[in-house]
């Protein structure tokens, strides 16, 4: 995070300009973290569609009972006409924020919502908690369990920090890019990355206060045992309205609890699916001197056009997500630490933030940049990738995709102009 | 939550401590400096 922070406060561009400050011939490793970010915004827009589908189904209870559940999920994902609407809904507004600009558009989003997403997840936490068996779910939460330790559980949990943090090389570079001069850096990411754990702590008391409910009810031991799905887009579209279908007070209690759980999904999405629009816009910005009006629109529209496949066949979404949200990331930031470590001074870096820095970067932040973060990195895709069963032919196309746009793209010349 | 087990409450202090007390304190620190920059500002004019 601060790496990133800085990258972008000091070359003031996307990552294909800052790899192409640092040596020429690293262009194209900045365009594939472009690309691989402009890919995860073509499958995640697609679950948002669903969150948005999933605001209106929870409001008026559309599954009705607990065997209408999985059901209605089901239904959900067989009738694509339904989900382009959400999806239309959803890149329009993306697309409209960031058409808006920084301060008009992605500021006052975030502005509005975040306030907005924490007084309606602490509803739910509330919530969550008071309901009996909470305990059980939350003893779960809290437990440490040597055997959930598996090669793709680390990928995946490296993956999820790193794109929970908007750490994959391009959203944080590109928004500490458009910071003013004199900005204090090391605590700003410090705070950054304690604000959104923070968060992700707090809401899981919401989680799996309710799943302990669920187990409660339906008396079993441990949540393996649930006839729910425990993780994915089954935990968000099965399990919780499984969960608020059985709350006292239903059906009154089911469409409150409910709505404010997929507003709450659909809020955090949309906040996150703005920063990956983002980057991509602005390295097209950078590189070709095009308007934000007209950047943003052909990337939303691209995007758009690519997402109407997930949403068709959205058993893509998952093979794509590992290796385009998770592996990719991890390699991307791998890469990031060598470039900025080796290739770079990282002294010229913390020379840049130092002075207006409320903690200073000493020497020992080069040996966590060039030594630990590529050994530690290293390990989990070595792990990862020997063991994990999600690698499949889409994944494959994926990587060959972005290595291929990437190379064509770095061939253009460069029409730089000032992008804000 | 009385049914919390001693190592969820344990986990669960370390998660206040890490998220909530040091997040938070990081900004108060933030927060402190700049009305502290701000205070000097003023008295230097």
């Amino acid at each position: 995070m601060i790496l990133e922070f800085m990258l972008g406060y000091y070359f003031r561009g996307a990552t294909p300009k800052v790899f192409r400050k640092i040596k020429e011939s690293l262009e194209p490793i900045g365009w594939m973290a472009i690309i691989n970010t402009f890919f995860i915004c073509t499958y995640y827009s697609v679950v948002l569609a669903w969150v948005m589908d999933y605001i209106g189904l929870s409001a008026i209870v559309a599954w009705k009972t607990v065997e209408g559940v999985g059901p209605t999920f089901e239904a959900l994902l067989s009738n694509p006409a339904f989900v382009v609407i959400g999806l239309t809904i959803t890149w329009l507004i993306a697309w409209y924020t960031c058409y808006a600009g920084i301060s008009s558009g992605i500021e006052r989003a975030c502005a509005y919502a975040i306030p907005i997403l924490w007084i309606l997840s602490a509803v739910l936490v509330i919530r969550g908690v008071t309901l009996p068996g909470s305990d059980i779910g939350i003893n779960w939460l809290l437990t440490p369990s040597a055997q959930a330790f598996s090669g793709s559980a680390i990928i995946d949990a490296a993956g999820q920090i790193l794109f929970t943090l908007s750490v994959f090389g391009t959203t944080m570079i590109v928004y500490a890019s458009y910071l003013s001069p004199r900005s204090e850096i090391p605590n700003s990411a410090w705070i950054t990355s304690f604000a959104n754990c923070g968060y992700s702590f707090f809401f899981a008391f919401a989680t799996w206060g309710i799943i302990g409910y669920l187990m409660h009810v339906m008396n079993v031991a441990s949540p393996a045992d649930l006839p729910v799905p425990l993780g994915g887009a089954g935990l968000a579209f099965v399990t919780i309205p499984t969960a608020v279908t059985l709350l006292p007070g239903a059906p009154i209690t089911t469409a409150i609890f409910g709505t404010i759980f997929f507003v709450i999904l659909w809020l955090a999405g949309y906040t996150s699916l703005i920063s990956i629009i983002e980057p991509t816009y602005r390295a097209f910005g950078d590189k070709f001197g095009i308007s934000r009006k007209k950047g943003v629109t052909a990337v939303a529209v691209l995007a758009y056009l690519i997402s109407l496949l997930f949403a068709f066949r959205p058993d893509f979404i998952d093979p794509v997500d590992f290796m385009v949200g998770s592996t990719n990331a991890v390699w991307i930031v791998l890469l990031e630490a060598i470039i900025a470590g080796y290739f770079f001074g990282l002294k010229v870096l913390r020379d840049h933030v130092n002075p207006d820095a409320e903690w200073k970067l000493g020497s020992w932040y080069d040996v966590l940049i060039k030594i630990v973060t590529p050994i530690v990195l290293l390990a989990v895709l070595g792990w990862g990738l020997s063991t994990t069963t999600h690698v499949s032919p889409i994944s494959i196309l994926t990587v060959i995709i972005i290595i291929v746009a990437a190379t064509v793209i770095s061939g253009f010349k460069w029409k730089e102009k000032k992008v804000m | 939550m009385p049914g919390l087990s001693a190592e969820a409450i344990g986990m669960l202090i370390l998660g206040i401590i890490l998220f909530y007390v040091l997040g938070l304190g990081l900004g108060i620190y933030r927060a402190w400096r700049a009305s502290k920059a701000k205070k000097e500002t003023k008295e230097g004019k």
